[in-house]
């Protein structure tokens, strides 16, 4: 599905942190609201979009970058988080992006995924040129050193700690870990408390190096501060680069490591559960690329029928058989393949009926297309839940970075908002029978299976062979 | 809770400003541009177009949390339900319609007004807003036995955490003899005797026009503006708008500044907690008073843990298990502001002193200007940041419309907030911050769980 920020697949993989800040307050004479759509390439290669407009008086400023969590040789778990914390705590000038945030009451976010980083802010609008500014700075002059990256050690750790408690980012990195059999997805974007322990300030300024690059980023803003922080970008960014950090590379990023995924896999015989302790399993099934937009639209639309919770079918099923348990589940749009996760867990949870409800669900869209009257209804839903997706300024410009990350990003269902773009066109191009061969070409197989406690084998796959690809 | 914001190095702060090399304005206009009009009937229509592709309207009717009685506790809730389940044009429930389409239907209950949300593409945008009103207007009481099912089934398990059990207390003291007193969910034994006629005749005092607020966000367009008047015009019934907190035979609640060292009510309950919970309230200004804004600053520098909607109560809200930080609730009159301190890493009486200590600090000293101006931005970055949906800002809106500024109110808050002084933050600390409550929850013996 479209990337639902800071809902499903955020919360998985990422943890917000926040900051804030600013100076003298005093009243100006002019209005502060703007209206504004821009886009393009600064000549150092940083990639923008701003969204102007919308009903929250905030700035969501955001940096988005294209590379791989555990590091270009894949042998650094964490090593993006790590580099992403400790640029917010640099606190050169006795003020870091998080005590910039934080005296602002704004909220400071490092969102990290295995094939994208991000590092935001959300600030009172009026604040917006001067916390771009600021972003721009910290980020792409770096001044990292061993005080910024034993700062961002802390907080790692600590976060750490906490995602092994959270069994929606368990499934969802164990979901990767089984789908794919190289590549950044393999690995927890948290990293483990010996790769924390191992990686030095030299690891993390040469990453950050290899990969905060204006050539490889996204300066993502969206927000009634869009004409400050659109000022900020176009004037201060290029002057500011020149002066030639070591991050400051006009040079575009290394590539993300290609990932290999797995064919095929093989069905998981779960356990019948009775004890009340907390059960988890979750499916995953291999989807289109993102360069196939219509079919990566279809499995959205699949995704919101079926999946989106208090109103999909699936997530209506998990609710009425065990209402005590969560549920999370979305097609994760990605650059290639995509992935339709679908995740159980709670306190007493039967992981056979659990998984039961799931697959009746699906079976339902594999074995027959909806009806027309049912198809315009969902369609309908649909569109309004992705729009409802996006309101606000956050969500906004994480979209626009998602679909930058991800390779396609004239994708993002932003311009929806506007009744026109690529996403638009394939939304608008779906119908019943289309979706259904979609349904059957990606959901027919036997998905990717995880559950906690491992039953036995814990995750179920048929390990790489000849023929994965 | 250790009161961190006064004791923040204010060095961070200075440092940006350094940094930035100028100060930031704030613009005496910080959203878009909103217009209200007044039907005949009285009801108010505010809107502001703010683009996208999604109409969103709030419907703030009269009614709440404070105009329940001892008899009657959570009828407010069982009402509002019946509006959802209240059928369109004798098919599918509002809700159900709604869902349908991936539209928004919702209800909060405030103390003194009940919040109807809808957010729909504007296609359906009219329809389902024709089913809302008609429903407002004539809740469909054939659903009063599953919503007051609902509502038991919710009021036996709402006050088990320990923060609404902590806010619980302090609202018992404070507002004792109004409605407000009384937990949000409802009570069980009253909630047990509520008939559909009980139901019907608390839904009746939506059906006043004059008080009725309808505030409109997003893509709103001549068309919508058209839906939206054709709708509440038909509202009819006449009626003053019944704002009041408390009823004739209640007890208004007062604040007086009191000593420092008056301490008032302290209210103790257990809770299946590993360490004890303390909430500390103070009376507090409503947001339309002239100290409100200095109230937003007090908190931001008391460590702010949520907005005002934190504990509200609504079809789409739960309740928080946990809460740490001060909880400024504006909405009641008088407001009250609520400070949680959550004793696994102190003492319950080391963070009480802690408390106390800094109240006591904002009371006795002028602050300096850089604390002063920490807090100002504090609050100022609070008040924006608490907007960031069409929900968010369609509330915002609807109490601007009622407030003695109309619509600017929205603008003029930050305004306001810019303008407190180290001598407001003393005067309004002096007259508030005294004769706290002290609600503790603490952990449960082998006996009582």
């Amino acid at each position: 599905m479209t990337y639902r920020p800071r809902g499903a697949l955020a919360a998985l993989f990422c943890s917000a942190v926040l900051l804030a800040s600013v100076a003298n307050i005093a009243e100006a004479s002019t209005d502060a609201a703007s209206q504004l759509a821009e886009s393009g390439t600064r000549a150092d290669g940083l990639t923008y979009r701003i969204i102007g407009g919308g009903a929250s008086p905030t700035e969501a400023i955001e940096v988005w970058f294209r590379c791989p969590a555990d590091g270009y040789d894949g042998a650094r778990p964490g090593i993006a988080r790590l580099a992403a914390l400790a640029i917010a705590e640099d606190d050169r000038g006795g003020a870091s992006l998080r005590d910039i945030a934080l005296a602002s009451g704004g909220e400071l976010t490092v969102q990290v995924f295995p094939a994208a980083t991000e590092i935001g802010i959300v600030v009172p609008a009026y604040l917006s040129g001067a916390v771009q500014d600021a972003m721009l700075t910290r980020i792409f002059h770096p001044s990292v050193d061993d005080k910024a990256v034993k700062n961002a050690k802390l907080r790692l750790a600590e976060q750490i700690s906490l995602s092994g408690l959270e069994p929606d980012i368990y499934l969802r990195e164990r979901t990767f870990a089984a789908i794919f059999s190289n590549g950044p997805y393999l690995a927890s974007t948290f990293g483990t408390a010996a790769t924390l322990d191992a990686a030095t300030l030299t690891d993390v300024q040469s990453f950050i190096g290899e990969a905060f690059r204006p050539a490889n980023a996204l300066a993502a803003s969206a927000g009634l501060g869009s004409m400050d922080a659109y000022g900020a970008i176009a004037t201060s960014g290029p002057n500011q680069l020149q002066a030639g950090a070591a991050g400051a590379s006009p040079a575009a990023g290394m590539p993300v490591p290609q990932s290999s995924v797995r064919k095929s896999f093989a069905p998981v015989a779960l356990p019948v559960d009775s004890s009340p302790d907390v059960h988890a399993v979750a499916l995953g099934w291999v989807g289109p690329p993102i360069s196939d937009e219509r079919a990566a639209t279809a499995m959205d639309f699949l995704s919101d029928y079926l999946l989106r919770d208090g109103y999909g079918t699936a997530a209506q099923a998990i609710a009425k058989a065990q209402p005590r348990a969560s549920f999370d589940g979305q097609f994760i749009t990605l650059r290639d393949p995509g992935v339709m996760f679908a995740g159980v867990w709670g306190a007493g949870l039967d992981r056979r009926a659990a998984v039961a409800s799931i697959r009746a669900a699906v079976q339902r869209v594999v074995d027959a297309p909806l009806s027309d009257g049912d198809f315009a209804q969902a369609s309908i839903a649909y569109r309004t839940h992705l729009l409802h997706d996006m309101d606000g300024p956050q969500s906004i410009a994480d979209n626009l970075g998602w679909y930058f990350a991800q390779g396609a990003p004239q994708y993002t269902p932003v311009d929806m908002m506007f009744g026109a773009g690529v996403y638009d066109s394939a939304a608008s191009s779906l119908t019943p029978g289309f979706v259904h061969d979609i349904a059957r070409r990606y959901l027919s197989s036997e998905p990717a299976m995880v559950t906690s406690p491992d039953a036995g084998g814990s995750v179920a796959w048929v390990m790489p062979s000849k023929g994965d690809r | 809770m250790r009161n961190r914001s006064l004791t923040l190095t204010i060095a961070t702060c200075v440092a940006w400003i350094a940094l930035i090399g100028a100060a930031p304005v704030l613009p005496p206009s910080s959203f878009q541009t909103a217009a209200m009009e007044r039907l005949p009937n009285g009801t108010t229509i505010v809107s502001q177009p703010t683009g996208g592709a999604l109409v969103a309207v709030e419907v703030v009717v009269p009614v709440g949390l404070a105009q329940q009685t001892a008899a009657n506790a959570g009828i407010a809730g069982v009402a509002a339900q019946l509006v959802l389940s209240t059928p369109i044009d004798g098919g599918a429930t509002l809700a159900d319609a709604a869902a349908a389409v991936g539209a928004t239907v919702t209800y909060t209950l405030d103390p003194l007004d009940t919040r109807f949300y809808l957010e729909a593409q504007a296609p359906q945008f009219g329809h389902l807003l024709h089913g809302l009103v008609t429903a407002i207007n004539a809740p469909d009481l054939r659903g009063f036995s599953a919503a007051r099912a609902a509502a038991l089934a919710s009021a036996s398990t709402a006050g088990d955490g320990p923060a609404i059990a902590a806010l619980d207390m302090l609202r018992q003291v404070t507002y004792a003899g109004t409605g407000y007193s009384y937990p949000d969910a409802g009570r069980q034994i009253s909630l047990s005797k509520l008939t559909a006629s009980d139901a019907s005749t608390f839904a009746s005092s939506y059906r006043t026009g004059p008080s009725t607020i309808v505030a409109l966000e997003g893509a709103v367009d001549s068309a919508v503006m058209s839906t939206v008047r054709s709708e509440f015009g038909k509202v009819a019934t006449p009626g003053g708008r019944v704002r009041l907190f408390s009823s004739a035979t209640n007890a208004q609640p007062t604040t007086k500044a009191q000593p420092p060292s008056t301490r008032g009510h302290e209210v103790v309950t257990h809770r299946a907690v590993s360490a004890p919970w303390v909430a500390v309230g103070y009376p507090a200004p409503g947001m339309y008073a002239s100290d409100y804004p200095v109230m937003l600053v007090i908190e931001a520098l008391l460590g702010r843990g949520g907005d005002v909607h934190s504990f509200s109560l609504g079809s789409a809200n739960s309740l928080p298990d946990e809460f740490a930080g001060a909880y400024y609730q504006f909405e009641a009159q008088p407001g009250m502001l609520a400070i949680f301190l959550n004793g696994s890493d102190t003492s319950v009486d080391t963070a009480v002193r802690d408390l106390q200590s800094a109240v006591n600090r904002l009371r006795s000293t002028t602050l300096s200007d850089a604390i002063v101006d920490h807090g100002r931005r504090l609050a100022v970055g609070q008040y924006f940041a608490s907007v960031s949906t069409l929900g968010d800002a369609a509330w915002l809106l609807g109490r601007s419309a009622a407030s003695p500024d109309g619509p600017n109110f929205e603008n003029l808050v930050p305004v306001r907030i810019a303008r407190v002084s180290a001598a407001d933050i003393q005067r309004v600390a002096r007259h508030y911050l005294t004769g706290e409550i002290l609600g503790i929850v603490l952990p449960q013996t082998s006996t009582q769980q």
